[in-house]
C-alpha cells in the first residue's frame, strides 16, 4: 500500500494571463450605442470609441486620436465618421482618417486601430485577437431563432464592474456543480459538461430548495422532468448563452439568459447579463416585461453572491477536487486555447470531452439539511427561479 | 499564462472503449455508476451520430452524447472492461 501523503496542501496562486482572450466579446446592447453620440468603452487594457454612422452601422476604434491623443469618445459623430474634440480630425470605421477640416490633405499614414464589429441578436460584439488576425468564418455567434419577431420580450440588461478578479472565476462556474446549492439556492439533480472546439456546454437540471425541503422524493441523473432545465454554451471565451426552462406547475417559462464579460484591465472585467423571455399565450406585454424584470433581478442577486466570493477568494491554480466536483482542470485546459497563439492551440485543448457528475450524494445531503432546517422552523426563502450556468 | 498542469489526482486513468457502431475509440473513466468521463481523441468526424448532427447544422458541443457510444460504454462497464472506481 502506498502511504498517504499528509503534508498540508499549498495553494498555488499562479499568475493571471498577461494577454487578453482571443474571441468575440459582447460590449452591450446595440441600441444603446445608437443615440447619435460616440461612446467610450474601457476594455482590453485600453479605451475604445463606439458609434453608429449615419448609415446605422456600428463602428469601434481605439478611442485615442492618433494625431495628438484626444479622446474621440468626447467628440461627435459627423456623417459616418467620428470627429475628435481636440482638433476635429474625422475617423472612419475602417480606421482611416477621412478628413481634417483645416488641412489640404490627410497624411498618408493616418490610420488607427479599427476593431471588427458584429451585431447579432441585438448585441454588439468586437473581435479581439492579440495576433491581429480577422475572425475565422466558423468562429461566430449563433442567431436566436425567433428573436426580433415579437415572439420574445426585449432584452433586460445589467452590467457590473468586477475589480481585483479575473474572468477565469466566472468561467470556472461552468463546471462547478456544488456552488449552485451554496450560492444560487438551487439543488442540481443532473449536471454534465461537454467541451469541443471553442465551445463549452453545461447541462443542468435541478429543483428548488423549497421542493427539496418538503422531503419529496427527488429523481437524480435525469435531464428531463425537473423544475429547472438549462442548456448553456460558451461560444468562445466570454459569451454564454443559456437556454432555460423553468416550470411552475403546468406553466413553463422559456427564456434565453446571456452572461458575458469583457476584460477591462488585467485584473478587472465588466460582467453583463440580460434575458429575453418567450411570450406566454394570454399574457400581455406589460406582464411579460414584468416577468423578465423579475427574473433579471433574481439573476442579479445570484451574481452578487458570486461577486462576494470572488472579492475574497484566493486565486488558485491547483484546486483540490473531490469526485463529486466537475472537471475544473479540463475546463481550464479548454479555456487556455483563447490565451495562446492560434498555432499553439493543442489538440488537448479542443478535443471533445464529456463529464457527467454523479449528483446522488449531493442531493441526498442537501435535502437532509433542508428538511432538518424546515423542521427546526427555518424553511428556505422561496425563490421563483434559480440561476444555472453561473 | 503558464502551461496548465493537471495534478496527479486530477489526471484520471482512462480505459479504452470502442463504439460498436462506428469503431471510434475513446478514453472512459467511471468514478461511480452515475459518473462518466469521456475523453475523445482526434476530432469527432468518425462518429456517425455527431457527424449527422453537424451536417444538420448543429454544434456538436451542444449534443450531450452519442447514444451508440453510450451503449458501448455501458456494455464495457457490465463486462468489467471499464471498472467503476468505488
Amino acid at each position: 500500500m502506498t502511504a498517504v501523503d499528509d503534508t498540508p496542501r499549498t495553494i498555488e496562486a499562479g499568475e493571471a494571463p498577461a494577454r487578453f482572450a482571443r474571441g468575440w466579446h459582447c460590449l452591450g446592447l446595440a441600441k444603446d450605442f445608437r443615440d447619435g453620440a460616440p461612446h467610450g468603452v474601457e476594455a482590453f487594457g485600453t479605451k475604445l470609441v463606439v458609434w453608429a454612422g449615419a448609415d446605422g452601422e456600428l463602428h469601434a476604434l481605439d478611442a485615442h486620436c492618433r494625431h495628438m491623443g484626444g479622446d474621440l469618445s468626447d467628440g461627435s459623430v459627423q456623417g459616418d465618421n467620428v470627429a475628435c474634440p481636440f482638433h476635429g480630425w474625422r475617423w472612419g470605421g475602417n480606421g482611416k482618417c477621412a478628413e481634417i477640416p483645416y488641412a489640404r490633405r490627410v497624411p498618408p499614414r493616418a490610420r488607427t486601430r479599427a476593431w471588427t464589429t458584429l451585431e447579432r441578436n441585438g448585441h454588439l460584439f468586437v473581435w479581439h485577437d492579440p495576433e491581429g488576425n480577422p475572425p475565422p468564418d466558423d468562429v461566430t455567434i449563433p442567431e436566436f431563432e425567433g428573436y426580433g419577431t415579437g415572439e420574445w420580450t426585449d432584452w433586460t440588461w445589467e452590467t457590473l464592474l468586477v475589480e481585483n478578479s479575473s474572468p477565469r472565476e466566472i468561467v470556472d462556474n461552468m463546471v462547478d456543480m456544488a456552488h449552485f446549492y451554496y450560492i444560487h439556492k438551487g439543488v442540481p439533480t443532473y449536471f454534465k459538461n461537454v467541451f469541443e472546439g471553442p465551445l463549452c456546454t453545461q447541462y443542468y437540471a435541478g429543483t428548488s430548495l423549497e421542493h427539496a425541503a418538503t422531503g419529496a422524493e427527488i429523481e437524480v441523473g435525469q435531464f428531463e422532468g425537473q423544475t429547472t432545465k438549462s442548456e448553456a454554451t460558451y461560444f468562445g471565451p466570454s459569451y454564454l448563452v443559456d437556454w432555460l426552462e423553468d416550470s411552475y406547475g403546468e406553466m413553463t417559462i422559456k427564456s434565453i439568459l446571456i452572461t458575458c464579460h469583457y476584460p477591462v484591465t488585467a485584473n478587472s472585467f465588466r460582467l453583463q447579463f440580460g434575458i429575453i423571455v418567450q411570450r406566454i399565450p394570454g399574457l400581455d406585454d406589460e406582464t411579460m416585461a414584468k416577468v423578465a424584470r423579475k427574473m433579471t433581478k433574481l439573476i442579479g442577486e445570484g451574481f452578487m453572491g458570486d461577486v462576494r466570493i470572488w472579492q475574497k477568494k484566493a486565486r488558485i491554480d491547483n484546486p483540490l477536487l473531490c469526485e463529486e466536483d466537475g472537471p475544473v482542470y479540463q475546463l481550464r485546459r479548454w479555456y487556455s486555447q483563447f490565451y495562446v497563439d492560434v498555432a499553439d492551440v493543442t489538440d488537448e485543448m479542443v478535443q471533445r470531452f464529456e463529464f457527467e457528475v454523479d449528483t446522488t450524494r449531493a442531493v441526498e445531503a442537501w435535502q437532509k439539511e433542508l428538511v432538518a432546517a424546515a423542521q427546526a422552523g427555518s424553511p428556505p426563502e422561496p425563490v421563483a427561479a434559480t440561476t444555472p450556468a453561473v | 499564462m503558464r502551461p496548465l498542469r493537471l495534478g496527479a489526482d486530477d489526471e484520471p486513468v482512462l480505459h479504452d472503449v470502442t463504439c460498436g457502431r462506428c469503431g471510434t475509440t475513446v478514453g472512459v473513466r467511471k468514478n461511480s455508476l452515475a459518473q462518466t468521463t469521456v475523453q475523445w481523441r482526434g476530432d469527432t468526424s468518425s462518429c456517425e451520430e455527431l457527424a449527422a448532427r453537424r451536417a444538420a447544422g448543429e454544434h456538436t458541443a451542444r449534443v450531450s452524447r452519442c447514444e451508440a457510444l453510450r451503449a458501448s460504454i455501458e456494455a464495457a462497464v457490465e463486462a468489467g472492461v471499464v471498472q467503476v472506481v468505488e
